[in-house]
């Protein structure tokens, strides 16, 4: 994943920082974060997210936000293709992006995963998409209760909670790259509650 | 038996099992990097009270922040209890949450709903969520 250009070509590159800054995407963003996201940076990016959103970190959309952010970015931690070792311990990379908005947030996360990854998490997307209220408390429990795959990190229920908490379907796209991998990106918007 | 102490963090639980007192407490965040791994030694704590001790069991939890593997593993600790009540041994769960937080009182009524031991649901003082 190590860029072998020679130092002539940084400088002169294209990419230039401040058209990044000041993209459509990023002109009301609270939060970016691109890297490898070990438990401490994601505890930090967190907490901080918990603490920007509102002097009261009690309220209804501030926990939703920090639920949110958490099962995405630990998703991220847990099954990025793109993965390095940290302190002895295999960490997955991505990228987080919140904004903010006049009456709601929005989260995206991104990273690459295997071609049949985003294929299985479509599948359950969609799914989860389609259910109500009622029947994503139940499908829950169902998951809670169901035993463990052997060597799974997670429980299966990360998805379902996101699902619950935001107020619009989820959003999951794909772009292909080479080698059967896929760069995923989810998109959840969290409305603004007082 | 021995005692479980458990410094608590930014975002792992306090815990402190007591085998003399028959009381567990579990307290804060929990979010680690890898719940199975952390709860491992409270459910082996736990099995070994009911070999061993087998006295009527209080456990206290007040929590800030769950995330979704913690509830799972949660679940896999009060099904030990649920067990042990059903055979014959004595279990109340106390689920604290603070008042207007009603995350954390829902996912305690999902997760003890169907259990057979006592269970209550004890509401306090708001604090600052972030001062654990």
């Amino acid at each position: 994943m190590v860029n072998n250009h020679k130092e002539h070509d940084f400088y002169m590159s294209d990419s230039d920082l401040f058209s990044l800054y000041s993209s459509g995407g990023l002109e009301k963003t609270i939060l970016m974060f691109k890297g490898l996201l070990t438990q401490d940076i994601l505890v930090v990016l967190a907490e901080m997210l918990a603490n920007n959103l509102s002097n009261d970190p009690r309220q209804k959309t501030t926990k939703k936000m920090f639920s949110i952010f958490v099962e995405l970015a630990q998703n991220i931690h847990r099954y990025s293709e793109e993965r390095f070792i940290s302190e002895g311990k295999e960490i997955g990379a991505g990228i987080v992006l919140v904004n903010e908005f006049k009456d709601y947030y929005t989260l995206i996360s991104g990273n690459i995963v295997q071609n049949n990854v985003y294929l299985s998490l479509k599948e359950k997307v969609d799914t989860l998409n389609k259910m109500d209220d009622t029947e994503l408390k139940s499908y829950r429990k169902e998951k809670l209760k169901q035993k463990r795959k052997e060597g799974d990190k997670g429980a299966g229920v990360g998805l379902i909670d996101i699902a619950r908490k935001a107020s619009k379907p989820i959003g999951l796209k794909e772009k292909r790259l080479e080698n059967d991998l896929s760069f995923i990106s989810f998109y959840i918007l969290l409305e603004k509650e007082f | 038996m021995e005692n479980l102490y458990i410094e608590g963090s930014k975002f792992t639980m306090e815990v402190n099992y007591n085998a003399e007192t028959n009381l567990c407490i579990m307290k804060g965040n929990s979010y680690p990097e890898d719940a199975i791994n952390f709860f491992e030694p409270l459910n082996e704590w736990l099995e070994q009270y009911i070999e061993e001790i087998n006295k009527p069991l209080t456990m206290e939890i007040q929590l800030y922040y769950l995330n979704s593997s913690s509830s799972k593993c949660f679940m896999d600790i009060f099904d030990i209890l649920d067990e042990y009540q059903e055979d014959g041994g004595s279990v109340i769960v106390k689920w604290f949450y603070e008042r207007n937080d009603d995350e954390i009182r829902e996912a305690g009524e999902e997760l003890l709903e169907d259990m057979s031991f006592k269970f209550e649901y004890i509401e306090i003082p708001e604090s600052s969520l972030y001062e654990a």
